[in-house]
């Protein structure tokens, strides 16, 4: 069994739409989600995010677009948004899979942002808190698949994303605030 | 790009015409909304992104639309030749540069992704460069410049593209009906390897 076909959380959505004949449901999606899932258990955090995707059943979605992935929140659903001409899992997919996998992990842990409208600055500084977190675990899986086929593609995948500072922080076992720092581009 | 917000009702009926119904979530209209821009290379048609806040980061889908039909970009050709098919592209040596600019930021062709270089100085990636390379690339940039055969109504434009780390010059045919093909490709700089010190090495 693969682990789309173990979880039942894999696939497509939205091929038939109520209100518009728009298909999301990226023409792939089956195969790309295998393929991401199995090089991201070539690594130990990565088959960890796995495990709890599993544990959990919150489904994976691939819609087709060019905008950004992760973690919806009120809908307990990671989209991954893929151009709709891309049929494999390119390194980049790879590490926004791992983010948004560590951010609905951080939703099970009770790690959640509070009410913007109560509090905004403490809904800002736990947002970018989160968002760093997510970004070092995909880094550490970046970092484990490093004797791998994949390390090359996946670290020019990371400056792509603006990640290498963090990157470069992780790797050289940097405290939190120089992570921080790294993150925040000082 | 110049972004217009729209009104409550104008976001509903767009939203109410783009939403999926097996995901009603990423179409929330409480917490969803709608901006417009206008493209120089289309009559009557716009681009419209709807942008999800409901969490972060934040989802967004980009559509062409002419406030009735729409046509989500999905990061493939299929949606903007459609549009073009539908009579709406008006091409002139201006707008086929701006034209390029959004085929390429909203395409991905034979799966690379592909930067249409207008001004070096909007280059993707160009703040993870050393500054020997940045100047390497700056210096080397050309503008793009634009041809029009009146023969076979098309327009042939060299311009700086931007792909895994390479900053080519090429040879760009559009069509009449906005058919874009990169006719031949010459290596300018190779940004990645220019810049050793700028690269995230393990």
């Amino acid at each position: 069994m693969t682990d789309k076909e173990t979880s039942g959380l894999g696939g497509t959505f939205g091929s038939k739409t109520k209100g518009s004949q728009i298909g999301y449901g990226h023409p792939y999606a089956p195969q790309i989600l295998e393929e991401i899932l199995s090089i991201l258990a070539e690594s130990k955090i990565g088959q960890t995010l796995i495990n709890v995707h599993k544990m959990y059943k919150f489904p994976i979605q691939i819609i087709k677009g060019t905008g950004e992935s992760g973690f919806s929140a009120p809908a307990k659903i990671i989209y991954l948004q893929i151009p709709g001409s891309v049929k494999k899992a390119e390194a980049k997919y790879i590490i926004s899979t791992a983010k948004a996998l560590r951010e609905a992990e951080q939703e099970i842990i009770g790690f959640t942002a509070p009410d913007p409208t109560k509090d905004f600055m403490k809904y800002a500084s736990v947002m970018h808190a989160k968002n760093l977190d997510s970004v070092v675990y995909a880094c550490k899986v970046v970092k484990e698949l490093t004797n791998t086929s994949h390390s090359q593609d996946l670290l020019d995948a990371l400056k792509g994303f603006g990640y290498s500072d963090v990157y470069k922080a992780y790797i050289s076992n940097a405290s939190e605030k120089e992570l921080f720092d790294a993150y925040e581009g000082k | 790009m110049l972004w217009q917000r729209l009104d409550r009702e104008n976001t509903l009926k767009t939203i109410d015409s783009v939403k999926s119904a097996s995901e009603a979530a990423l179409f929330s209209p409480t917490t969803s909304e709608v901006q417009r821009a206008r493209l120089s290379f289309y009559e009557g048609v716009d681009l419209y992104k709807l942008t999800n806040f409901a969490s972060l980061p934040s989802f967004t889908f980009e559509y062409l639309g002419d406030g009735t039909f729409f046509q989500h970009l999905d990061g493939t050709e299929l949606p903007i030749y459609t549009t073009n098919d539908k009579g709406r592209l008006s091409l002139n040596d201006r707008s086929v540069v701006d034209y390029l600019d959004f085929f390429f930021s909203h395409v991905m062709m034979d799966d690379e992704e592909t930067y249409f270089i207008h001004n070096a100085h909007d280059m993707p990636l160009l703040d993870s460069l050393d500054e020997e390379s940045v100047e390497a690339i700056t210096g080397n940039h050309k503008p793009p410049v634009v041809q029009y055969d009146a023969g076979y109504d098309k327009y042939t434009v060299e311009a700086d593209l931007y792909s895994d780390g390479l900053l080519i010059r090429a040879t760009i045919e559009v069509t009449a009906s906005g058919r874009v093909s990169v006719l031949n490709r010459r290596m300018i700089v190779n940004a990645l390897a220019l810049s050793p010190g700028s690269g995230i090495m393990v």
